[in-house]
């Protein structure tokens, strides 16, 4: 012990006051809060450069594909004496076969591919909330039932049928969305269906419940919002398999049909001039798969964000 | 043990039997009659009616799904309307062709997932581990026909190692001539396990390493290694029989892609073939053994499980 | 008597994103052959934390501080490699943990586990081994052993599983036994059979025990030594007799308070510690109990207090004993015989 802090400890003990009772006051408690999903998946983004890539990367792709009539080539315009064109100032990535240009037709596939991801997601989604949360809610044999059901669905060669239907119904969109998400709502309802179960005991839908608050009521108030966290998680990856399943269709040609063109499509036109211009084969699956992760790696980090961190 | 297995073959048959109902149902509701594909403008009504027979399409879609379920009951999938050859006959010629490459895949997805996924899980968040995060990204993210193009572009077309396409050279028959054509597909094909498996073991793993018993081990001196060869190891990856279970439709779907690219002479370039040129007997046979895969690989991983993890064989839940 | 294990001013830090955590703040105790001491406190008062660095199991963001000193065999642990703790660890030194079922691993038989210890330190091979485990499980009370040294954690009842636990600590006869809160997650009748169980153990054995706990009835007819420890620190220290009949610190007291008794007064209510322990985030600058208090001063805001020692090595760190306190107090003040640094 040095000589100072003795001479400190001596001088409290000599005030005079040192010794006097004093009343304690209980501190309030300090709680440990969680900073909220936003701060959290903020410094997740400064943080992870990966994910902070593939933000900006989807956000790029996205406007891009939003923007593409602003292009100045028309994309199904042919010009057969500039086919299998190299880059150059006037064709950004060259041209194709049939001698269109190969940049626009990649920014309309993209529209293709996200709109397609987008809202089979939606009806994944939607379809899988409400499933789960019924089975959920419900419980007993019901639930029983309802997750059988399920099983069964997740037991069966998914891309096969998907396939089969729309080889037999005529391709359009609207049925490849609805399609796909028909086939992808097992995951989403296995989700929804274990948080409704933990929820559903909680006091604050307990109290709801005492107060007389229909199931509907407690449902679309109380339990749905509590989930949206997981549901955005459950979204982000189910966008990601949904345009990997959309590319796969369209690159076997039972997607989306011409005129209309996907990135798989582009890819399954770029097969022929595989030897003389691979590079056509290249972009639009480098699209798919920087698109497909950026969503992946989007679902991991608020994943990880929307786990509670406790800071003072 | 037996009742378990019993049990779980019985579920089974609901299963295939609703798969059946929907797949036929989505077959003969399809717009468009499926005899005007067999029929010539210049065949009489017997004629027509008589070929209608024989493909099974006379009276009610009811009547058509109970005469088509005796005869698989029977073991007869019918006839191929294109080769007019026996469905099963042909789906079990390429069988074997299917499951060489899709058990290649799978045991080459597990050799090298089971080691990147520990080592990720035990330097977590060093570089190793970020490393392999981003192959694992890339793996689930890369569409897998896009995946089989370039590498024949690059190995194939430019350096010339392996072919192109098909399972034999013609006139060669040699084992290791198919292990060459093998090569690239199985690549193809185990990529989407090899991310999903080491994602799962490398969380596993982290989550194992938290857990008390690892701390026990080591409080009775138990070097590191030992820690994880005796006691780490075999709780991380007993979870990756159920996941190897559920990730069989992956296979199933993706050798389904990979058999066209690669012209691989299996159940894939047949299916595709019936579905494009609309050979019902063939898609319906095709569809109920793919299921039959799917469900079978599942209660084997069940099975498999139970037997590796004491806590289940003791009907304890987990 | 010898000490065979001794703790000097053992500090640990966790370092977490919110800042560096100092869970144990300076701490020395001592244990001889034989004897047995209890670390007593609440939750997060750093004793397991202590237990575990004695241990060597403290693993990142945990650190233990520079200066820390563990000494056992001659040698400061703290300096030691890897491979020495090895040695030390289930070799002289065994700990039981709390929870059983999540302490043992269950992927592997009880007999495996056992034998695991033996086979690491005695060099026996697998078949040896498993005949002592068979040994240790009717040492410790579990019938019908060679049958159920075959078999998982999970079909053992929880007094059964800690019955196990402390075969596997017995297995090579160490020197001192680790006990974090053995009891806590048993029924009270089995706590009782447990706690007899580790005393018989100690008779025939001639083991040490640290016995860690928050519950002072455990410790009562058990403790040679008894250390209260409160965020950090030790705040008072002594023999069972003397804590327990003379406790020299207000938090002793109140601890004392709040343990249930039959022969006590009916109509009193059962004393709770109103607050909470204060933030080991935090420096602190007065005595940590400061705001639970019931008999604050000035002087425990502004300065923390110097340990006291009273007779028979009984000592506590609290201001009241100072001479120039008066007043009167609930237990004895003053009369301490020296007086060592804050």
């Amino acid at each position: 012990m040095n000589p100072e802090h003795n001479e400190i400890v001596r001088d409290e003990v000599l005030k005079e006051d040192a010794f006097m009772p004093i009343e304690t006051k209980h501190k309030e408690d300090d709680v440990l809060r969680d900073r909220g999903i936003w701060y959290n998946l903020l410094t997740s983004f400064k943080e992870n450069k990966l994910a902070m890539f593939c933000l900006c990367f989807l956000i790029i792709i996205i406007i891009a594909s939003i923007l593409a009539p602003l292009s100045p080539h028309d994309p199904d315009k042919m010009d057969l004496l500039n086919k299998l064109a190299p880059m150059s100032k006037e064709h950004f990535l060259g041209t194709d076969g049939l001698g269109r240009d190969y940049f626009t037709r990649a920014l309309y596939g993209g529209r293709v591919s996200l709109v397609v991801g987008l809202f089979s997601m939606m009806v994944a989604i939607v379809f899988g909330t409400l499933y789960g949360t019924i089975s959920g809610y419900i419980g007993g044999t019901v639930d029983n039932l309802m997750m059988r059901a399920a099983d069964i669905f997740m037991s069966v060669p998914s891309f096969l049928l998907i396939i089969i239907i729309n080889s037999l119904l005529s391709p359009s969109m609207t049925t490849m969305i609805v399609i796909i998400g028909m086939f992808s709502w097992m995951g989403v309802a296995r989700i929804v269906r274990a948080e409704t179960m933990s929820l559903k005991e909680r006091d604050f839908v307990l109290v709801a419940k005492n107060l007389g608050a229909g199931s509907f009521r407690i449902i679309f108030n109380h339990i749905i919002p509590n989930m949206i966290p997981s549901i955005i998680v459950a979204a982000s990856i189910s966008i990601a398999r949904a345009i990997l399943t959309e590319s796969s269709l369209s690159f076997l040609g039972f997607g989306v049909q011409l005129p209309m063109s996907s990135w798989g499509s582009m890819l399954q036109s770029a097969q022929e001039h595989i030897m003389d211009v691979p590079s056509l084969a290249l972009y639009p699956g480098l699209l798919i798969l920087l698109t497909v992760l950026s969503f992946n790696v989007l679902g991991d980090v608020l994943r990880n964000a929307l786990e509670p961190k406790l800071v003072k | 043990m037996k009742n378990y297995i019993l049990k779980r073959i019985v579920q089974m048959i609901p299963v295939l039997i609703l798969v059946s109902i929907f797949s036929f149902m989505i077959i003969h509701l399809a717009p468009g009659d499926p005899i005007n594909m067999y029929i010539r403008p210049d065949m009489t009504e017997e004629e027509i009616q008589i070929i209608r027979e024989d493909l099974g399409l006379d009276g009610t879609i009811v009547e058509q799904y109970v005469a088509w379920l005796k005869n698989v009951l029977r073991g007869n999938f019918g006839n191929s309307v294109i080769t007019h050859q026996p469905v099963a006959d042909q789906i079990f010629n390429k069988l074997p062709s299917t499951l060489l490459l899709m058990g290649t895949s799978f045991v080459l997805s597990i050799i090298i997932a089971i080691p990147l996924g520990l080592v990720s899980g035990m330097k977590k968040n060093k570089l190793v581990d970020q490393v392999i995060s981003i192959f694992s990204y890339i793996g689930i993210s890369i569409p897998s026909f896009w995946f089989a193009l370039m590498l024949i572009i690059v190995f194939s077309l430019n350096l010339h190692w392996f072919p192109t396409n098909g399972m034999r050279t013609i006139g060669v028959e040699s084992v290791l001539d198919v292990v060459w054509h093998l090569v690239l597909p199985s690549i193809v094909l185990s990529i989407d396990n090899i991310a999903v498996f080491t994602r799962y073991i490398r969380s596993n793993t982290i989550t194992q390493l938290e857990e008390e018993y690892v701390l026990t081990a080591k409080s009775k001196g138990v070097p590191k290694k030992r820690i994880m060869t005796g006691h780490v190891l075999k709780n991380c990856l007993l979870p990756i029989i159920t996941i190897a279970g559920m990730n069989l439709a992956s296979l199933v779907t993706g050798s389904f892609i990979i058999e066209s690219v690669f012209g691989w002479p299996g159940m894939g370039t047949l299916g595709m073939s019936a579905i494009n040129s609309r050979d019902y007997p063939m898609i319906m046979g095709f569809t109920m053994l793919s299921c039959l895969i799917l469900i079978v690989g599942n209660l084997i991983a069940d099975l498999l499980y139970s037997v590796a993890d004491p806590r289940i064989k003791q009907g304890v839940k987990r | 008597m010898n000490n065979i294990l001794e703790v000097k001013n053992l500090q640990v830090s966790y370092h977490t994103y919110a800042g560096e955590v100092k869970a144990v703040r300076g701490v020395d105790f001592s244990v001889s052959e034989g004897e047995t001491l209890a670390i007593v406190g609440e939750s997060g008062c750093g004793k397991t934390v202590s237990a575990k660095a004695v241990m060597g199991l403290i693993q990142t963001p945990g650190v233990i501080k520079e200066g820390s000193e563990i000494n056992y065999g001659g040698k400061n642990l703290v300096a030691q490699p890897e491979s020495e703790w090895e040695k030390y660890r289930g070799g002289e030194c065994a700990m039981i943990f709390q929870d059983a079922l999540a302490a043992l691993n269950p992927t592997l038989s009880v007999g495996k586990q056992i034998a695991e210890n033996l086979i690491i330190h005695r060099n026996c091979n697998k078949r040896e081994a498993m005949e002592k485990a068979v040994e240790l499980l009717e040492k410790v009370g579990i019938p019908e052993a060679d049958k159920r040294v075959k078999q998982y954690p999970h079909e053992f009842s929880g007094g059964m599983r800690q019955r196990v636990m402390i075969a596997i600590a017995l297995a090579c006869n160490p020197k001192i036994i680790i006990a974090d809160e053995p009891t806590t997650a048993l029924d009270v009748t089995i706590q009782a059979q447990i706690l007899e169980l580790l005393k018989e153990l100690q008779k025939e054995l001639k083991t040490s025990i640290i016995l860690i706990t928050h519950d002072l009835g455990v410790v009562a007819d058990m403790a040679d030594q008894i250390a209260v420890m409160y965020s950090g620190k030790i705040i008072e220290k002594g023999s069972g007799r003397d804590i327990f009949y003379h406790p020299r610190h207000p938090y002793t007291w109140s601890l004392l308070n709040a343990v249930p008794r039959l022969d006590g007064d009916r109509k009193k209510n059962l004393v709770s510690i109103e607050g909470t322990p204060p933030d080991l985030l935090l420096e602190l600058k007065g005595c940590p109990f400061v705001e639970r208090c019931a008999h604050c001063m000035n002087i425990c805001t502004r300065q923390a207090p110097p340990t006291f020692t009273f007779e028979n090595e009984h000592r506590a760190t609290c201001w009241l004993h100072h001479e120039k306190v008066q007043g009167e107090y609930p237990f004895e003040t003053g009369g301490a015989l020296c007086v060592e640094k804050a």
